[in-house]
């Protein structure tokens, strides 16, 4: 095999070790190896300085990097711990690491929240709902009467409102999700299980000690 | 690490060398979390691969192939490991043999139980070659058994996938032992995967009911004479089923010799047949063989609509927004299953009639569930297995708007886009302007399409 003088340099900035990236995840450190290959792929997709864009992350997600969307740029905004406006290496895998068949529900519950509270609050509104529902309904080309918008949204939203005090917070939103786990779906990547054999690139590229399996 | 101190990597517990060959090594593992056994490490060193792009391309294909296979008489690649000396494929552990040692050992096995082991043989070969994949070595050393006397095919490293094809639609390269080589193979013509892979079936067939090769010889030359011309002596105490069933499977013409369809209405083949569902990639798309339970959907079907449908609330609306499905990472190399959804304004009673009649046009069959509608496959003879197609489900926004969810199942992706572009075409869904250039990726060929996530269409009320 080749030498392997200067590891790191081949590596992009948010670069961080797979062994501790699976230690902290629900990922085996083949799996962490594989997801890097899949993360080289996006990063390279346009700016070629490995690390994930926005740009790059569309491209991704709709074959587009010019299709701008609600619910893209929060998922994006969410992958982006540090919120530098990219995603590195370290960020991809704890995030996607929500999405993992093994994770605790607890994790997925909260970054759907996360998600659907658009403005920061630390609650979902009335008004966020709606903006989502209308962001859905335009990106299905879609138009519904403002009335019956208004109705889907107030049905919905006063079942989660359980307290009734106009406002979604964490603990109605669990109790929401615990009768509606329909919800949590897209939550779930089984992908996530079948990483080595998606990517089975990094078998050639493995730089790990067998120890460290 | 041949020592008898068990060795571990990763998750595994390493035991005994179980098969050696000439890059790698197989050895028997199991898991030291659950304890669970079964398994099989198949050991490359990379040292002796060294690092020649094309073994590794090879390795990567490989891998690429088993991932797709998921059936009880394949063997399964569960996931793959890899340091810097040695790439771990971790695979199901067959413990029964290999079937030519059986053969072997027994001299030859009865037509009751040999037309057992080759209707799973058959089972097996006709599931990958639906899924695009032909062995290409199909020959017993590569046909295995469990523990329970059942067919495992092993071996796919020499597969050819679709890509491979040329633009004749021929493969395009020769591979295998020639004993099981179909004549084409040999001549070094193009050739239909399929076609040869069930001239080596024919072979097989061969070898278990009577303890012979039926082209043998110490000379390549007169051997390579032998196959091309399907010089082959049927013994006559084979029964007339039998005989008949050998000599059509070992045409040496490929396209007269049978195909997959015609061997499986082959009346010696059909006797005491009963298909393998392969293992489903999701549990409710398996196809239930409770007819009771049937009955009882379509009865609750028949009594008005209103609690037939799922209703849905906004989070969930909003949930099925394709931006917000990141399948779209994986699905490039991944001919995974895809889905599309529409809104429609017409009534689930008017939908799913419709559907049904679009498809039942097509000659695809159906079967109604709760809410749902099943597509499946339609065989010519009782005895082939039903696989399903698709799912169309219809979930309830209100009263006067639906989502129409068209989920493919396991299957050639190419009906399933047929029925897709049917049943857009004929619903009349018309296509905004920003999904408009993706009715174009519906029709093709390649899985990079499913990058776009899933597609939105609008149905006007026809």
């Amino acid at each position: 095999m080749g030498c392997i003088p200067t590891k790191l340099a081949k590596h992009t900035p948010g670069y961080e070790d797979p062994t501790v990236l699976a230690s902290e995840t629900s990922f085996s450190v083949c799996e962490v190896e594989a997801l890097y290959e899949l993360f080289k792929k996006l990063s390279h997709s346009i700016f070629k300085d490995g690390l994930i864009h926005k740009e790059e992350f569309q491209l991704a997600l709709f074959k587009n990097s010019k299709r701008k969307n609600l619910f893209a740029d929060r998922i994006f905004d969410l992958f982006d711990i540090k919120r530098n406006g990219v995603i590195e290496f370290g960020e991809f895998v704890r995030s996607l690491n929500v999405f993992h068949p093994d994770t605790p529900t607890e994790e997925k519950i909260a970054f759907a929240f996360k998600l659907y509270d658009l403005r920061h609050t630390g609650y979902i509104e009335r008004d966020e709902l709606k903006e989502m529902v209308l962001a859905l309904l335009d990106e299905s080309g879609l138009h519904l009467s403002d009335d019956v918008v208004e109705v889907i949204v107030e049905k919905t939203f006063s079942q989660a409102d359980s307290k009734g005090d106009g406002r979604i917070d964490p603990d109605e939103w669990k109790e929401f999700v615990s009768q509606n786990p329909a919800l949590l779906k897209n939550m779930t990547l089984p992908y996530l299980k079948d990483m080595t054999m998606v990517f089975p690139s990094f078998v050639v590229n493995s730089e790990l000690d067998e120890e460290d399996l | 690490m041949d020592g008898g101190e068990a060795m571990r990597v990763g998750p595994y517990l390493i035991g005994r060398t179980i098969g050696e060959g000439s890059f790698a090594k197989v050895k028997a593992a199991r898991r030291a979390d659950t304890g669970g056994a079964g398994f099989a490490l198949k050991i490359i060193l990379r040292s002796r691969v060294g690092s020649d792009l094309k073994i590794h391309d090879q390795i990567k294909r490989e891998i690429g192939t088993l991932k797709m296979l998921r059936h009880p008489n394949v063997v399964r690649l569960y996931e793959v490991l890899a340091s810097k000396t040695k790439i771990f494929l971790v695979l199901e552990h067959v413990t029964g043999g290999e079937l030519f040692d059986k053969i072997e050992s027994k001299g030859r096995i009865s037509e009751r139980e040999g037309r057992k082991l080759f209707q799973q043989l058959i089972d097996a070969v006709s599931y990958c070659h639906d899924k695009g994949v032909y062995h290409r070595d199909l020959k017993p050393e590569n046909v295995l058994l469990d523990a329970k006397g059942n067919i495992k095919i092993s071996d796919f490293g020499l597969s050819a996938l679709p890509q491979q094809i040329g633009v004749d639609g021929l493969l395009h390269t020769t591979c295998g032992s020639p004993n099981y080589v179909a004549p084409e193979v040999l001549a070094n013509r193009g050739y239909d995967g399929a076609k040869s892979d069930l001239w080596s079936c024919g072979v097989i067939l061969y070898v278990i009911l009577t303890g012979c090769l039926p082209f043998d010889d110490q000379n390549l030359t007169l051997l390579y004479h032998k196959i091309s011309k399907s010089e082959v002596h049927i013994p006559k105490w084979l029964s007339p089923g039998a005989q008949n069933l050998i000599k059509r499977m070992l045409d040496p013409n490929p396209i007269t010799r049978i195909n997959m369809d015609q061997l499986k209405e082959d009346n010696w083949f059909k006797q005491d047949y009963v298909p393998v569902m392969p293992e489903g990639d999701e549990e409710e798309d398996m196809l239930s063989d409770d007819e009771s339970c049937v009955i009882k959907e379509v009865a609750e079907a028949d009594h008005g609509h209103e609690n037939t449908h799922n209703h849905i609330n906004a989070f969930e609306l909003i949930g099925m927004c394709s931006s917000l499905d990141l399948s779209g990472f994986f699905e490039q190399e991944d001919v995974s299953e895809r889905r599309i959804r529409f809104t429609s304004t017409l009534s689930p009673k008017d939908l799913f009639d419709r559907i049904e009649e679009i498809v039942t046009e097509m000659g695809f069959h159906v079967r109604k569930g709760h809410a749902k509608l099943k597509v499946i496959q339609p065989c010519k003879g009782s005895t082939c297995p039903r696989s399903l197609l698709m799912v169309v489900e219809v979930f309830e926004i209100n009263s006067s708007l639906y989502v129409v969810e068209l989920r493919k199942s396991h299957g050639v992706s190419a009906s399933y886009r047929q029925i897709c572009a049917k049943i857009l075409d004929d619903l009349g869904v018309c296509k905004s302007a920003d999904v408009a250039t993706t009715n174009q990726s519906l029709m093709q060929e390649h899985s990079t399409a499913a990058l776009e996530g899933e597609r939105k269409f609008t149905i006007a009320a026809a």
